[in-house]
């Protein structure tokens, strides 16, 4: 399982700077298989707990790309992605508006 | 050395409270003896303004209790500052409403506990608290004024997400969920397991999933995360460590100023009665705990995790309180998924 192998560092740096959207669609174009990270009577169970549904659950709950079996190819473009991406958004992102306590608005969601 | 200003000053312009929340994390209720001055209290928007402070949250307390809150909001805008107040929505009388829409905020939020009375009302203390503060919601929806609602979560109300939910869609509102922690009136037995925040996170995921931002805006605040391995982030920006005295500023009534209001009296780390507040935010002591972290202030969990040097252990607020020390947030969902899978063999 996912949980128990060593992370892809790289990779991860891509989701952590806003990336997440563009992660996912490259490796699903790239066919990059997908694995469960928990199981669903787990996440099911603790939806429950706040009145979810077992569909709202599994909608939200995606398998995740397994990032341990990518093609070297691959690799090499996120590598790229992940290197003039990370700058741009160091450049970007270096100053925080803040941490939005009491302060996030409609605007936000722009 | 000269830093950047805060993106956001959480100013708690008065103690005072009308309401008598089970989960007050400053255990509002009286004035504090010795509450700044009108006087200082626009010399104080000013000298944000002077560090480079782009916006204020106003709050309590009750901030709109504090008889000139008009000036300091209009200075907070005359000085080019963006403004948000947080409300109670409780006794907003007619006056009261027409100084808010003339002050003109960037945002106003008020503070939603229940999906029904009897529980919103218990845990604000107040009987009938929950049919004013709904009908001060649809006041400022209808006013069209940008309005937020936030939401504090702990045992008591956990079972109310969806019927809140069901209050907010289609309104517009912007609404903001935090977990409750055991600072001032709140007790440890109504903080949330870390199986019952996995399961607010997951509330909170799925409702973005199934609502438009259109049909609803959610989103977890500083307290919900992070690097879920299962879901998808729940804040709007990415999470980027506490910014406690990096881009927020605390600043309680009397003048204290502190990197996050969500923070213990212990982290105070100055009074503007004693020192320029300029001083202070420049010093390059303060807020050490966020500003320089090492990779050995970490806990040994979040010391081997990939995301250490992003994350930096969470939120301080709920590490303190849940840890006994900063950068060891108990409360992380990538942890609790690695807590549940080993506990299921």
């Amino acid at each position: 399982m996912l949980l128990n192998k060593p992370p892809s560092v790289g990779l991860d740096i891509l989701r952590t700077r806003g990336g997440e959207r563009l992660y996912r669609l490259v490796l699903r174009i790239a066919g990059v298989p997908t694995i469960k990270a928990m199981p669903s009577e787990d996440l099911v169970r603790l939806g429950a707990k706040v009145g979810l549904e077992a569909s709202e659950v599994d909608q939200v709950a995606e398998s995740r790309p397994d990032v341990n079996v990518l093609p070297d190819w691959l690799k090499i473009i996120l590598a790229f992605i992940v290197i003039v991406g990370s700058y741009y958004l160091w450049q970007r992102m270096t100053y925080l508006p803040g941490t939005l306590y009491g302060a996030l608005g409609p605007r936000d969601f722009l | 050395m000269v830093r950047p200003g805060p993106g956001c000053a959480v100013w708690e312009i008065t103690l005072k409270c009308n309401l008598n929340c089970m989960h007050c994390g400053s255990a509002a209720g009286k004035a504090r003896s010795d509450e700044l001055t009108t006087d200082e209290a626009l010399q104080l928007c000013d000298d944000l303004k002077g560090i480079g402070c782009q916006g204020v949250a106003m709050m309590g307390g009750e901030p709109l209790l504090r008889k000139d809150w008009p000036s300091i909001a209009e200075r907070v805008r005359e000085v080019g500052m963006d403004l948000s107040i947080i409300t109670n929505g409780y006794k907003i009388t007619e006056s009261k409403f027409q100084r808010i829409l003339d002050v003109n905020p960037e945002l106003v939020t008020v503070s939603i506990d229940g999906g029904h009375a009897a529980i919103h009302d218990k845990i604000r203390g107040v009987p009938g608290s929950f049919k004013e503060v709904v009908a001060t919601l649809r006041r400022f929806v209808k006013s069209g004024l940008p309005t937020g609602v936030i939401t504090t979560v702990h045992k008591m109300n956990l079972g109310e997400l969806t019927t809140i939910r069901k209050l907010l869609l289609g309104t517009g509102v912007a609404w903001q969920i935090q977990m409750a922690t055991p600072y001032g009136r709140l007790t440890y037995d109504h903080v949330l397991s870390k199986e019952e925040y996995y399961s607010l996170a997951l509330f909170i995921a799925a409702t973005r999933k199934k609502y438009s931002k259109k049909e609803l805006m959610i989103a977890g605040a500083h307290d919900m995360g992070y690097f879920s391995r299962v879901l998808p982030p729940l804040q709007v920006y990415p999470w980027q460590g506490c910014q406690a005295g990096i881009s927020t500023l605390g600043i309680e009534s009397n003048g204290n100023i502190l990197g996050c209001l969500a923070l213990p009296p212990e982290y105070v780390e100055g009074n503007i009665r004693e020192r320029p507040l300029k001083e202070i935010w420049n010093d390059s002591a303060f807020s050490s705990y966020t500003r320089r972290v090492r990779r050995t202030d970490l806990g040994s969990e979040c010391a081997s995790c990939t995301y250490s040097k992003i994350c930096k252990g969470g939120c301080s607020a709920v590490s303190h309180s849940m840890a006994g020390g900063l950068h060891r947030d108990p409360y992380c969902l990538r942890l609790i998924e690695a807590e549940l899978k080993k506990s299921n063999g």
